[in-house]
C-alpha cells in the first residue's frame, strides 16, 4: 500500500511533507533521474527507516530533506518550511538549526578528541547544547578525552551521534549508520538512537539496504528506481538488540 | 597507448593545477640556471676574445728600473712580448666642460704588441699627424664626437687642441675605471684618450712609463706570471698589476660573477620548489590510490612496474618544464648577453649555444624531481596487497599540538582554535613543504631586497659621511693660502681646504699594494673617517689612517710600522699604523698634511711636495655646473669635478635596480605560491569528507574558510622566522662575495624591507589558497559526506 497523501497540516518538532519531488542529475548525455516524482509525509517524533537497493534513490531522498542537496522540482516541507527553493545559504541556515547528520564512516575531525569533535559543531552553529552532556548521554562519559584512532568504530559513532546532536536538531538523519559496523556494535548504535528518538522525540531518518533494520522502525518506507513504493507504520517495532543480519 | 601511460596522464589531468606547478617551477629553475650560466660563460668567452685579439696585457709594472726589468722580461722563456708606453693623466676640455684625462701611449706606424686597441670609427692614429689621437668610445660617446673633430687636452703648453682621428675600444677600458680605489668614474669626470708615444713621452718628461707583458700560448702562466713579478720586484717597481687586477678587469668581472651566483641560487630555490611539490603530490596520489594499488599487485603486477609509474609521473612533469626551461633559457642567455654587452659598449660579444648546459639543466631537473618522487614511489611499491585491498586506511593518530603540550592554557583554547593549530601539523611532510615555500621566497626576496638595501647605505654613506666635499679642485700648479682665498671668495663656496693627494704603494714586509694618500687638514671637514662600527674618529697626527681591507691583504695591525711609497714625489714615508677605515668605495691611505708633508722617511731629501688640490664645499641651494664654471674661471685652476655626479648618476640608475627587485619578488612570490598552492591543494582533498560533514552540519563556508586559512597562516607564520634568519644568510653570503678592496657590500636590511618581504610571502600564501577554497566552496557535499575520510 502506497501512502500518497500529501499532508498540508504544520507539525512541531520534524515533521516532514514531500510533494512531488523530482531530482535529476546530469551526468553527460543521459541524465539520471534519482527521484521520480516521490511524494510522502512523515509524522514528527518517528523513527523512519528508508529502504531500497543501491540506486533506489534513498540517499538522495535523505540528501533533499537534509539540505545537503536540492530538489529539481516539487516542494518539501519541514514543519511547514518550504526548503526545496532555497537558496546555498538559506540550506546552511536550515541545516545550522534544524538538521544533524550521521555518516556511515562516522566523518569525524581526526586531529581533535571526543569531546572536542561535539564541542566544535556547538561552536560554529551556535548551538545550545554541552558537549560532556551530549556525550554522557550517548554513553561515552569515560572516552572524552580520545581521538577517533584510538576509539572503536561504535564509539565513533556515538560520538557521530552526540555531535549532530549538539546543536538540538528537529531532524537527526542517518545515511547507513551501521555500514561500517559489525553486529554487536551496529545494534547498540541502533538502541541508542531508538533511545533518543523516544526520549526526545526526535524524528529520525535512516536510509539503509539492510531490511532486518526495518522491523525496529516506526514507519519503513522503501523505495525503487527513484519512486516511492510503500510507506507503512510498523505496528510493533521490536527492540534494536533484537535485529539480527 | 600503453595503459600505464594513459593512467599517468589521466592521474595528471585530474590535478592539472598541481602538477603544473611542478612545471611551473622546473620551468623557472632551468630557465633561470640556463640564462645565468649561458650568460656568464658567453660573456667570459666575449672578453677573452677580445683579450686574446688585442693581446690585454697579463702583467703591466710601472717605476723602479724599467729598462733592466724589460730586459729581464724578454729574457725570460713563456713570455710572448714585451713593450713599454707612457701614460700620464692630465685635463680636458670640451666646450666649457673640463675633466681628468688619461694619456695612453701608442706607436703610431702600427698597433703595438701587447694592449692594442679596437678601431670603431674612422682611423688608427698616423705617423704623419704627429698630434692626431684615438678617443676611448665611452669619452666619444659621451662628449658625441668623433673622427674629425677636436678635443682640448692640457700640455705643457697650455690648451692644445688635439684633432680626433677615431674612436677606439681598449681590453684596459672596457670599464672606464680611473683605478683600482675609483672604480666608479663617470665619463664627465674621466675619459681616456691614445696619443702617439713619442710626443707623449716628451711631455711626460720621463715620467709615467710602464711595461707590459703577455704569457705566450700553452705556456705554465702562473710560473711565468711569478717569475716576470719577481723580476718587477727586483727591479724595483711601484706598481705590479696582473692583468686580474686591472681594475677594468676586476670590476667587469666582479659584475659578471653576479651571473655565476644567480646560476646557483636559481636552481637550488626552484627547483627545489619543485621537488617538494612533486613529492606531496604524488605522496598524496599514492594514499589515494592505495586499494588500486593493492588490486594490481593482487593480480601480479610488479613493485617495479608500480615504482617506474611512480616515479614518472614526477618525471614527467618535470621533463615537460625542464625541457621549456631549457629552451627558454638558452634564449634567455642570447638577449642577456647582447643587452649586457651593448650596455657597456663591449665590441666582441661572443654567442655560443651550450647544449651542454641546457642538458645540465634538465638533468638536475629530472634528477631532483626523480629524488623527490622516490620515496612516495617506493612506498606504493610496498603496498600490501591484502591491506590495500580491504580498503583499510593506515590509522591517523591524533594528539595535541605541540604548543598544547609546552603550554597547557592552551588546551583552554575553543575547539575551533585547536583545529587549526593541530590541522596545521597533522601531515609534517606537508608541513615542511609549505614552510620550504616560505622560506625560498624569502631567501629570493631578501637577496634581492638586501641588495638594493645595501646599495642605497653603501651611496649615503660614501656621500653623506665620507665624502663631505661638493667639489675637487685640480690645479696647474700647488695650492697656496693665497688661491685658496681666491677660490674661498668665489661666490656660493661656503669651504676650502687644500689637500695632497698622490699615487702611493703601501708596503709591509714583501706584500705591496697600490692605491692614492690623501693628506687634509688635521681638522678636515671634507672627510669622514669611519672605523669598523661605523662610528666617526679623526684624523691621527701621528700615523697614517689605511682602508680596512689592508689588514688583511698586508696583514697590518695597528701600531704596525709601515712604509709608503710616493712615486710621483719620489719619496717615502715611513710611518705606523694608526688605525683603519671603513669606507664603502675604494682602500686608501688617509694622513694628516703635516705629517705627509714633514714627517717622511729619514732619507727624504728636501722636495717641492705640497698640497696640490683644493676641495670645496659649497653653499646650499647653489646651481651646481654656474658654480663649477665660476671655480674654473679662477687663475690656477684647471678643472673642477663634482663629487656629487656619482651619486646622481647612481640615484637615475636605480631605476633599473628597482625593476630587477620588482622581478625578484614576482618570482619569489611565484614560488611561495606554487608550493602552497600544491600543498594546499591536496590537503583540501584529503579532508573532503571531513569538511563536507562540518557544511553539512550547518558550519558556513567562510567559517570552513577561516579555519582553512588559519591552518595555512599558522605554517606561514612557523615558517617565517627561520625563513628571516635563512634568508638573510644567504643574503649576507651572497653580498659579501662581492666585497673586496674596491667595494665594501656588507649587507645592509632597511626595517621596512623585512616588513615588506613579510608581506609578500603572506599575500602570496593566502592568494595560493584562494583556489583550494573555491573547490571547498563547490564541493559537491552529497558525494563528499560519503567518502572515505583520511
Amino acid at each position: 500500500m502506497t501512502d500518497t497523501r500529501v499532508d498540508t497540516m504544520v507539525r512541531p518538532q520534524g515533521a516532514v511533507v514531500l510533494d512531488g519531488v523530482h531530482k535529476t542529475y546530469d551526468r553527460g548525455a543521459v541524465p539520471v533521474h534519482a527521484l521520480r516524482g516521490v511524494s510522502l509525509s512523515l509524522p514528527a517524533g518517528e523513527l523512519v527507516v528508508v529502504l531500497g537497493p543501491s540506486g533506489s534513490g534513498k540517499t538522495t531522498l535523505l540528501n533533499v530533506i537534509g539540505g545537503i542537496d536540492s530538489p529539481t522540482d516539487g516542494s518539501i516541507r519541514v514543519d511547514g518550511e518550504d526548503i526545496g527553493r532555497y537558496d546555498e545559504h538559506r540550506l546552511t541556515e536550515y541545516r545550522r538549526r534544524t538538521v544533524g547528520f550521521v555518516f556511515q564512516f562516522f566523518n569525524l575531525v581526526p586531529t581533535l578528541t571526543a569531546l572536542e569533535n561535539v564541542a566544535l559543531i556547538a561552536e560554529l552553529t551556535g548551538g545550545a547544547g554541552n558537549a560532556r552532556r551530549m556525550l554522557e548521554q550517548v554513553g561515552l562519559e569515560d572516552r572524552l578525552d580520545h581521538f577517533p584512532a584510538a576509539l572503536s568504530g561504535g564509539e565513533q559513532q556515538r560520538v557521530a551521534v552526540a555531535r549532530a546532536l549538539s546543536k538540538r536538531p528537529r531532524l537527526l538523519l542517518c545515511d547507513e549508520p551501521t555500514g561500517a559496523l559489525d553486529l554487536e556494535t551496529g545494534r547498540s548504535v541502533l538502541g541508542l538512537l531508538r533511545q533518543l528518538n523516544r526520549e526526545e522525540g526526535l524524528t529520525t531518518i535512516l536510509v539503509t539496504h539492510n531490511s532486518a533494520i526495518a522491523a525496529m522502525a516506526d514507519r519503513v518506507v522503501r523505495m525503487r528506481s527513484g519512486e516511492l513504493v510503500s510507506s507503512e507504520p510498523v505496528e510493533s517495532p521490536i527492540d534494536a538488540d533484537e535485529v539480527s543480519w | 597507448m600503453n595503459l600505464w601511460l594513459r593512467k599517468a596522464l589521466r592521474d595528471v589531468g585530474r590535478r592539472r593545477g598541481q602538477f603544473a606547478a611542478v612545471v611551473v617551477t622546473t620551468f623557472l629553475g632551468v630557465a633561470l640556471f640556463g640564462a645565468s650560466f649561458d650568460a656568464y660563460r658567453n660573456l667570459l668567452v666575449s672578453y677573452d676574445t677580445l683579450f686574446q685579439r688585442t693581446h690585454f696585457a697579463d702583467l703591466t709594472v710601472s717605476g723602479g728600473d724599467l729598462t733592466s726589468y724589460v730586459k729581464g722580461a724578454r729574457q725570460l722563456q713563456g713570455v710572448e712580448a714585451v713593450t713599454t708606453r707612457t701614460v700620464i693623466e692630465s685635463y680636458a676640455r670640451v666646450g666649457d666642460h673640463r675633466f681628468i684625462v688619461r694619456l695612453v701611449g701608442l706607436p703610431p706606424e702600427r698597433q703595438p704588441a701587447v694592449d692594442q686597441v679596437i678601431v670603431l670609427r674612422g682611423s688608427y692614429l698616423d705617423p704623419q699627424r704627429s698630434t692626431g689621437v684615438l678617443l676611448e668610445q665611452h669619452l666619444a660617446d659621451y662628449y658625441h664626437l668623433g673622427p674629425g673633430d677636436t678635443l682640448d687636452v692640457r700640455t705643457p703648453f697650455g690648451w692644445t687642441s688635439l684633432p680626433v682621428l677615431g674612436v677606439a675600444a681598449s681590453p684596459e677600458y672596457l670599464w672606464p675605471a680611473r683605478s683600482r680605489q675609483d672604480v666608479l668614474t663617470l665619463p664627465q669626470d674621466f675619459g681616456v684618450l691614445f696619443a702617439p708615444q713619442a710626443p707623449l713621452q716628451l711631455m711626460a718628461a720621463g715620467g709615467g712609463r710602464e711595461a707590459l707583458a703577455t704569457i705566450a700560448p700553452g705556456a705554465d702562466r702562473a710560473a711565468v706570471l711569478t717569475g716576470l713579478e719577481a723580476l718587477a720586484r727586483d727591479a724595483g717597481a711601484t706598481s705590479i698589476t696582473t692583468r686580474a687586477d686591472q681594475p677594468s678587469n676586476a670590476a667587469l668581472h666582479e659584475d659578471i660573477a653576479g651571473f655565476g651566483e644567480m646560476a646557483l641560487m636559481f636552481p637550488i630555490l626552484f627547483l627545489g620548489a619543485a621537488a617538494f611539490t612533486a613529492f606531496v603530490i604524488i605522496s598524496r596520489l599514492v594514499h589515494s590510490q592505495r586499494s588500486l594499488i593493492g588490486s594490481l599487485r593482487a593480480n601480479g603486477v610488479r613493485r617495479r612496474a608500480i615504482l617506474l609509474h611512480h616515479l614518472a609521473l614526477g618525471l614527467v612533469p618535470a621533463a615537460v618544464g625542464g625541457l621549456l626551461g631549457a629552451l627558454a633559457g638558452e634564449g634567455l642567455a642570447i638577449v642577456i648577453s647582447r643587452l649586457y654587452t651593448g650596455a657597456l659598449a663591449i665590441p666582441i660579444t661572443v654567442i655560443h649555444p651550450h647544449p651542454l648546459v641546457a642538458a645540465t639543466g634538465l638533468a638536475m631537473a629530472l634528477f631532483t624531481v626523480a629524488l623527490a618522487a622516490l620515496a612516495p614511489a617506493l612506498d606504493a611499491a610496498r603496498v600490501a596487497p591484502a591491506e590495500a585491498m580491504r580498503g583499510v586506511q593506515p590509522p591517523r593518530r591524533g594528539h595535541a599540538s605541540a604548543l598544547e603540550r609546552l603550554f597547557p592554557v592552551f588546551g583552554r583554547l575553543p575547539a575551533s582554535a585547536k583545529l587549526i593549530l593541530r590541522g596545521a601539523v597533522r601531515n609534517p611532510g606537508r608541513s615542511v613543504t609549505t614552510m620550504a615555500g616560505v622560506v625560498l621566497a624569502l631567501v629570493l626576496v631578501m637577496v634581492s631586497l638586501g641588495m638594493l638595501d645595501t646599495t642605497r647605505l653603501l651611496l649615503e654613506q660614501q656621500f653623506g659621511r665620507v665624502q663631505r666635499e661638493d667639489a675637487q679642485v685640480y690645479l696647474s700648479g700647488t695650492a697656496n693660502a693665497n688661491l685658496e682665498q681666491r677660490v674661498g671668495a668665489v661666490d656660493g663656496v661656503a669651504a676650502v681646504e687644500s689637500a695632497l693627494q698622490t699615487k702611493a704603494v703601501v708596503r709591509a714586509g714583501s706584500s705591496s699594494y697600490a692605491t692614492a694618500l690623501t693628506a687634509f687638514h688635521p681638522d678636515t671637514s671634507m672627510h669622514g673617517f669611519l672605523d669598523a662600527h661605523g662610528k666617526s674618529r679623526g684624523l691621527p697626527t701621528h700615523g697614517v689612517l689605511l682602508g680596512h681591507a689592508l689588514e688583511h691583504k698586508l696583514g697590518l695591525a695597528v701600531g704596525d710600522p709601515v712604509e709608503i711609497d710616493l712615486p710621483a714625489l719620489h719619496d717615502t714615508l715611513e710611518t705606523t699604523v694608526a688605525g683603519f677605515v671603513d669606507e664603502p668605495l675604494g682602500t686608501f691611505v688617509y694622513a694628516s698634511l703635516p705629517l705627509a708633508l714633514d714627517g717622511r722617511g729619514a732619507g727624504s731629501a728636501a722636495t717641492t711636495a705640497a698640497p696640490n688640490m683644493l676641495f670645496v664645499r659649497y653653499a646650499s641651494g647653489v646651481e651646481r655646473s654656474a658654480l663649477r664654471h665660476r671655480l674654473e674661471g679662477v687663475a690656477g685652476v684647471v678643472a673642477v669635478i663634482d663629487a656629487r655626479s656619482l651619486k646622481v648618476a647612481a640615484d637615475q640608475l636605480m631605476g633599473l635596480f628597482y625593476v630587477f627587485v620588482g622581478a625578484m619578488l614576482v618570482f619569489g612570490a611565484a614560488l611561495a605560491f606554487a608550493l602552497i598552492f600544491s600543498t594546499m591543494t591536496v590537503t583540501i582533498s584529503e579532508r573532503t569528507a571531513e569538511l563536507a560533514s562540518l557544511r553539512a552540519a550547518g558550519v558556513r563556508q567562510a567559517q570552513i574558510a577561516r579555519i582553512v586559512s588559519g591552518e595555512n597562516l599558522v605554517l606561514v607564520l612557523l615558517g617565517l622566522v627561520p625563513g628571516l634568519v635563512i634568508a638573510y644568510l644567504t643574503a649576507a653570503t651572497f653580498m659579501g662575495s662581492f666585497s673586496n678592496d674596491m667595494f665594501r657590500f656588507d649587507l645592509h636590511v632597511a626595517p621596512l624591507t623585512w616588513v615588506v618581504a613579510v608581506a609578500a610571502v603572506v599575500a602570496a600564501a593566502l592568494a595560493s589558497q584562494l583556489p583550494a577554497l573555491r573547490n571547498v566552496a563547490r564541493m559537491d557535499l552529497a558525494s563528499a559526506v560519503r567518502e572515505r575520510g583520511q
